[in-house]
């Protein structure tokens, strides 16, 4: 048997995206893309569905994912759903939005109007029909961090569409950019694979926020690749909202490559998904860069959430922050592994993370891993982990002041969250998310 | 700064010495025929023989782990002599008939025997290459209601006690080196302390390897009855050879209702040349259960030999209110590689553990800090604080930190910190204008880094292990 036909008996699921991605048609694609996607094609030849013993997968299991049969996203049902639509609505960007459902663009319900014709706010469907993706081939596979793994590979091999975002030199975006991701999943079971391509030019500076919603119970799924190059000094503010129905898989792969004096400043937030997995690489490519990749995860029932990052310090002078929280209720279970890296040389790196995880319920289960590898000795390098339930001592303080112990319960879980939430300057999304918060936990106290 | 730290840490290992005492041996090669004759020469009953041979089977279907932090070349498994005794037999009852080649080794090492019995109270069993030599202070000892023996007397002496304490914290089918040492191991030191006894002085036992090619498998097994208290404490050395040697011990501690074992280590094996030839591989597995309420299991450790050290002396605290501590200092220098850290598996309700974690790497080593913390669902109310702080001495080594924390449970509270730094300019210039010199200083420096440990171990160790990282740091400040 060739190593093909024996992918295609032992990992079905694997064998399954392989047909598909071959089945995908190839008009008006360019030949780099069309390489791309063969070389992506060859390696998912012979990758496993990994298991318990991969370190990088240890603490969840892939079996129910791998079970599943999806079919490919243009073969399922995208009517949208308006109140969908209208719940996940940002006034802030106005004339800033695009649309997708079930993975590919809704153009009629997308709108960029409100953005400066230098910038470029698209999608991959629409460059390729105008025959003008040429300029984006730069900034496609931009790191081989996940050469070897699966759901990147599954993406490579897959993807047809995703937002295109491209501001120039000197460009400030003043409005935010809305990239949605809708999924109309009841009975629908499509894998969709959408890859954001984020390019921020020399000293230019936007805000994007990309966000999943899904309502029903499909269980379809999301395996997203985001790819966002920072030109020097440049400023890229990039809110990441996952809320999915929770009966779907949502996984992600965000490469983010940093020029000398450059500012990424990432927050995730994932709300949804049975099972989600959000990974981030950051790579340092010049000095004096800074860094920040924040996160707050909040399952409930039997959800899975699982957070992994790497931030690599190749170079000296730089640094990096990261606040990962973590809230998990029922029979949820979180996990983080937060990996810093500070290369040979790379000194003067000063590099900060703190993950803390609130666990409401006796069957919850945490799991986390911060990393420090440190070859450079000039560095100041720290991470805290920290696992617990409410602090008596402040649920105490506020019941002594009359507030009924469900009430206060409900606060300090909130205000828990809210650290997290509050970076975010989008004020009617942070609102909304803080709203959806404070819901969550009234409820979990009533 | 640089240059003179290195010299520091280029000091020559003092114990690389050979000594010429007739040594019996097999020959190299590992197979069952190896075993029955390793356990008939020993004189060992029926059951230990079955647990060797198992674990040797079961040895066979495992693979050589290769998750840790470390790279080195697998050893050699049919070129290791599973067998190296001092020739002199039987047997002594006293130091006296000890041979002298071999106390003269001691004395070199600064452990005399006799002068330990004499001044400072600490009974000492001293194994070497695999056999025991000498037990101090038995009578003694067995007044208290003490027994403290090498590994082999106690199995001929107290064979119940061995057939059921023998894997029950670290089964053969743990790991790979495990199962190795439970099929081959050679001799070691066996510790009981009945209910309610305070051990009256502390234990010590001192390992040596000294033929080429042998690997040591000791075995370590102490158990504590209700409300007793032992203080353990084990030193290693072993000669310079240009070949790597394995090492490959188990310890299991067994601690019942509010008994207290407190283990502590200097590991000063052989940690190959500057250019990371030869040196000793310290492949070890230690674990503690804290079988009863209110037990207590403390590990102390300052690890500053071997080439390459892969070790996680752990606790399981199975005991409601059971605690659990770990401190370790781990210095590596040259082309030294340390995977080291713990595991504390919190079963019982309000059990407690403390993880102290001191990683200083210097030349071109690598240090690395591997930890898990785990919370079980049935683990009420129970608590840990870990804290791993590691430094970097010049900027060709590596410094990293893997702690897993797994929880399980709401009301179990688990904090972890780690930070990396190295030794400031500024520190050091405030010693250098107070008139005390740059190689002073430092030592000081990593004094006070390691403070927190060294405060944990008993008093004549403590004084070994500040020497030994002075030792092993002089020079090397510039």
């Amino acid at each position: 048997m060739s190593s093909a036909d024996e992918t295609m008996a032992k990992h079905p699921f694997v064998a399954r995206f392989i047909d598909q991605g071959r089945a995908r048609s190839t008009e008006g694609l360019p030949q780099w893309w069309a390489d791309f996607r063969t070389s992506a094609l060859q390696r998912l030849v012979g990758l496993d569905v990994p298991g318990a013993k991969d370190e990088e997968w240890r603490f969840i299991r892939l079996a129910s994912l791998a079970g599943e049969e999806f079919v490919a996203e243009f073969d399922a049902d995208r009517q949208v759903n308006e109140n969908e639509l209208s719940e996940v609505t940002v006034p802030e960007s106005a004339g800033a939005r695009l649309v997708f459902s079930n993975g590919q663009f809704l153009p009629e319900l997308s709108d960029t109007s409100a953005l400066a014709d230098e910038v470029t706010v698209t999608t991959w469907s629409q460059l390729r029909e105008a025959g003008d993706l040429d300029e984006i081939h730069d900034y496609l596979d931009i790191a081989d961090f996940w050469e070897d793994d699966l759901f990147y590979n599954l993406n490579g091999a897959n993807f047809e569409d995703g937002a295109v975002i491209m501001v120039p030199r000197n460009e400030v975006v003043e409005t935010p950019i809305h990239i949605v991701y809708l999924a109309n999943g009841e009975g629908n079971d499509f894998a969709a694979h959408p890859r954001n391509i984020i390019v921020a030019g020399e000293s230019a500076q936007v805000t994007v926020i990309e966000e999943f919603a899904g309502a029903g119970e499909g269980t379809y799924f999301h395996n997203v690749v985001d790819e966002i190059s920072l030109g020097a000094n440049a400023k890229v503010r990039h809110i990441k909202v996952q809320q999915d129905q929770t009966t779907a898989y949502h996984f992600a792969r965000n490469v983010i490559t940093l020029s000398q004096d450059s500012n990424y400043e990432g927050t995730a937030v994932n709300f949804g998904g049975q099972l989600s997995r959000n990974d981030s690489y950051a790579r340092f490519d010049g000095k004096n860069i800074e860094c920040t990749l924040d996160g707050l995860a909040y399952v409930q029932g039997r959800q899975v959430t699982d957070t992994h990052t790497a931030i690599d310090h190749a170079l000296p002078d730089s640094t990096s922050y990261q606040l990962h929280k973590t809230i998990v209720d029922d029979r949820a279970h979180s996990v983080f592994n937060g990996k810093i890296f500070v290369r040979k040389d790379a000194q003067r790196i000063d590099s900060n993370q703190l993950n803390q995880n609130l666990v409401l319920s006796p069957r919850a289960r945490v799991d986390t891993k911060p990393q420090l590898e440190i070859f450079a000795d000039d560095v100041v390098c720290s991470h805290g982990a920290t696992v617990g339930q409410l602090d008596d001592e402040q649920l105490f303080y506020l019941m002594s002041r009359g507030i009924d112990a469900e009430r206060g319960q409900a606060i300090l879980t909130y205000a828990f969250a809210a650290e997290v939430l509050e970076t975010i300057g989008v004020d009617s999304l942070r609102e909304r998310l803080e709203e959806q918060v404070l819901e969550v936990t009234s409820a979990v106290a009533e | 700064m640089s240059s003179n730290i290195e010299n520091i840490l280029d000091q020559p290992y003092e114990a690389g010495f050979v000594s010429d005492v007739e040594m019996e041996t097999f020959e190299p090669g590992l197979n069952e025929d190896v075993i029955r004759r390793l356990s008939a020469k020993k004189n060992e009953p029926e059951f230990l023989l079955e647990f060797r041979l198992k674990a040797y089977r079961h040895w066979l279907q495992m693979e050589e782990p290769d998750w840790a932090n470390v790279t080195y070349e697998k050893p050699d498994f049919d070129a290791i002599r599973y067998y190296a005794a001092p020739k002199k037999k039987p047997k002594k009852d006293s130091l006296d008939e000890v041979d002298p080649a071999i106390l003269e080794v001691y004395d070199k090492l600064g452990i005399p025997l006799q002068e330990q019995k004499m001044l400072q109270n600490v009974a000492v069993d001293a194994v070497f290459d695999s056999v025991s030599v000498a037990t101090t202070f038995r009578k003694k000892l067995a007044e208290a209601g003490v027994i403290f023996c090498s590994f082999n007397e106690a199995v001929q002496d107290h064979p119940e006690l061995i057939e059921k304490y023998l894997g029950s914290v670290v089964p053969y089918t743990d790991n790979f080196y495990a199962a190795l040492n439970s099929a081959v191991f050679s001799d070691g030191s066996f510790v009981y302390i009945p209910k309610g006894v305070t051990c009256p002085m502390e234990l010590s036992t001192y390992f040596r390897i000294n033929t080429q090619d042998t690997g040591q498998f000791e075995r370590t097994l102490i158990v504590c009855e209700d409300e007793g208290y032992v203080s353990y404490l084990e030193g290693c050395t072993a000669p310079q050879f240009d070949t790597n040697q394995l090492h490959a011990a188990v310890v299991e501690l067994v601690a019942f209702d509010n008994a207290e074992i407190k283990y502590s280590t200097v590991q000063n094996w052989y940690a190959g040349d500057e250019d990371g030839k030869g040196g000793i591989y310290n492949f070890v597995t230690k674990r503690g259960i804290c079988e009863g309420v209110n037990s207590k299991i403390s590990w102390t450790q300052v690890e500053t030999g071997s080439a390459v050290t892969w070790k996680y002396p752990s606790c399981i605290l199975k005991g409601d209110n059971s605690v659990g501590e770990f401190y370790s200092v781990a210095l590596t220098n040259h082309h030294q590689q340390a995977d080291t850290g713990t595991k504390m598996v919190h079963l019982g309700k309000n059990t407690k553990s403390t993880i102290i974690s001191k990683g200083i790497s210097a030349g071109v080593s690598q240090n690395s800090y591997r930890g898990l913390v785990k919370m079980s669902p049935s683990a009420d109310g129970a608590r840990n604080y870990s804290e791993c702080d590691s430094m970097l001495i010049g900027d060709r080594c590596g410094a990293h930190t893997f702690p897993y924390i797994d929880v399980r449970n709401p009301t179990a509270q688990v904090e972890h910190e780690a930070s990396t730094s190295r030794i400031g300019e500024e520190q050091l210039f405030y010693f250098l204008q107070r008139g005390i010199d740059e190689e002073d200083a430092i030592s000081m420096i990593i004094s006070g880094f390691c403070k927190d440990v060294f405060h944990e171990l008993p008093m004549e160790f403590a004084v070994e292990a500040r020497k030994l990282l002075g030792i092993k740091l002089e020079g090397s400040v510039g």
